[in-house]
């Protein structure tokens, strides 16, 4: 099912992903120089991104002297274990291992193909060491026999002439969002796809204005895969043909059709017959950030333990804020506005580029409501 | 190139938080991306590609040119009157 190529690129997004995450080069998801990006790796980063790559194929730990030697390795490993682990984000703590067989990798992408009827190449905005970017533009591309062609994830580009009738776009909601924003428009017969987070209605509406043809929207997670789907805003998601559901627990079970374990949905879900769903909120607290969950709470443990900060709130910014995180912040007797640029160093020391409250408030006193609730600043 | 400079830092500023920045201080060598400059990251990359394109027309189509012109203040501007569409 894969080939080497694909192991190249995963292997590349993986180190891609890490040099931005982690603040060492914030340009790195938009470089398509993967030897370059190898070469000039940070120590640091490599190390990690050793650890998650041993992770994700299946190898004891090891570092390699070059790229290819790396995808050799990967790649052999992944034949021989017909699986790939991909790890959640860690927004609750430890990131959690999630196996995806060679068989599920089958099953979801036979399940999905006849969601793609007439498309004849997939266009990749997304990082394909990420579950859904490697479903939608690894594995499904396969499947359908069309090749791939993979974009920074830039709004600005000549979309006119980069897309072509035929391209399933896969993205997701925030860059949607700002493609909407540059005024794009789509040319004739391009089906775009959207998941990671739900998809606000007016973004669907909105891709449909620019001459979208098509639009699909995937309900899932790393811990599961592809569930459901839908086309339309506003409407509820489907689930895929390969899940089964049972109801008999106030939050529904699915599993794998042919498959024994159970397991929890991310959200509270509200059921509108036996098989199409509304997610109504997540049951962690998370909220998405550029595609990736987060968690306030654990961003407020990080922000408390800096010596200035007596006490904080985090969360999302309201949607005329933007679309990252913010914090309020009492800071300790003694302290003053002087530690914002110490606070900010801090954190980026602590915390990936999707944690990072990008706004700081300071006050005297937390943010609250008349009847002493959390309230937004 | 003073002018583009200054008119680059109100721009950033008006879409991103630089609370903590000294921008009085910042001029042709800052960086954007490193803490010792404007401190932006990979999330403000993509903010700061729609405001040159809203505010200046300018669109990108090669992602070594971005690493080039991004390195600093004056690199951005000198970028920015060379391509400059409005």
């Amino acid at each position: 099912m894969l080939q080497r190529k694909d192991i190249y690129r995963i292997i590349g997004d993986l180190l891609r992903t890490e040099l931005a995450s982690h603040q060492a080069d914030a340009l790195a998801v938009f470089d398509d120089d993967t030897e370059g990006l190898w070469e000039n790796l940070p120590s640091a980063v490599k190390k990690i991104a050793e650890e998650k790559a041993a992770t994700m194929f299946g190898y004891m730990l090891r570092s390699f002297s070059t790229l290819e030697r790396m995808t050799d390795y990967a790649y052999a490993s992944f034949l021989k274990n017909q699986q790939l682990v991909f790890l959640t984000s860690g927004s609750m703590g430890q990131p959690k291992e999630c196996v995806h067989t060679v068989n599920m990798m089958w099953e979801e992408a036979h399940g999905l193909v006849r969601l793609f009827d007439g498309v004849t190449r997939v266009v990749s905005l997304v990082p394909s060491n990420h579950l859904y970017g490697f479903t939608f533009t690894v594995i499904l591309p396969h499947a359908l026999q069309v090749p791939v062609i993979i974009l920074p994830a830039i709004p600005t580009q000549s979309w006119q002439t980069l897309l072509q009738p035929g391209d399933l776009v896969v993205g997701f909601p925030s860059f949607w969002n700002y493609w909407l924003r540059c005024e794009n428009k789509f040319p004739a017969d391009v089906h775009v796809l959207s998941s990671t987070a739900l998809c606000k209605d007016e973004i669907i509406a909105g891709l449909f204005d620019a001459g979208a043809a098509r639009f699909t929207e995937i309900y899932g997670s790393s811990e599961t895969g592809a569930i459901a789907f839908r086309t339309q805003a506003g409407t509820p998601f489907e689930m895929l043909p390969f899940w089964d559901i049972s109801r008999k627990e106030k939050n529904p079970l699915v599993k794998r059709s042919g498959n024994n374990a159970w397991q929890p949905l991310p959200d509270q879900v509200v059921m509108k017959n036996e098989r199409f769903l509304y997610p109504v909120s997540r049951l962690d607290e998370c909220v998405q950030v550029a595609g990736e969950n987060v968690s306030p709470k654990r961003v407020e443990t990080v922000l408390s333990q800096h010596p200035a900060v007596k006490q904080c709130r985090v969360r999302l910014m309201r949607p005329d804020e933007g679309e990252r995180l913010k914090a309020f912040i009492v800071l300790n007797e003694g302290y003053g506005p002087e530690q914002m640029a110490d606070i900010r160093h801090f954190l980026s020391q602590r915390l990936t580029v999707h944690e990072v409250p990008r706004t700081l408030t300071f006050g005297e006193m937390l943010p609250t409501s008349v009847l002493g609730k959390d309230a937004d600043w | 190139m003073q002018q583009t400079i200054d008119e680059l830092k109100e721009m950033i500023a008006s879409c991103i938080d630089l609370s903590g920045v000294d921008l009085s201080r910042c001029g042709e060598s800052t960086p954007l991306f490193a803490e010792q400059g404007l401190g932006l990251d990979s999330l403000d990359a993509v903010e700061l590609i729609i405001s040159l394109q809203k505010r200046y027309g300018i669109a990108f189509e090669n992602m070594h040119r971005v690493r080039e012109m991004f390195q600093t203040l004056g690199a951005l501007a000198q970028y920015v009157k060379e391509h400059r569409t409005k």
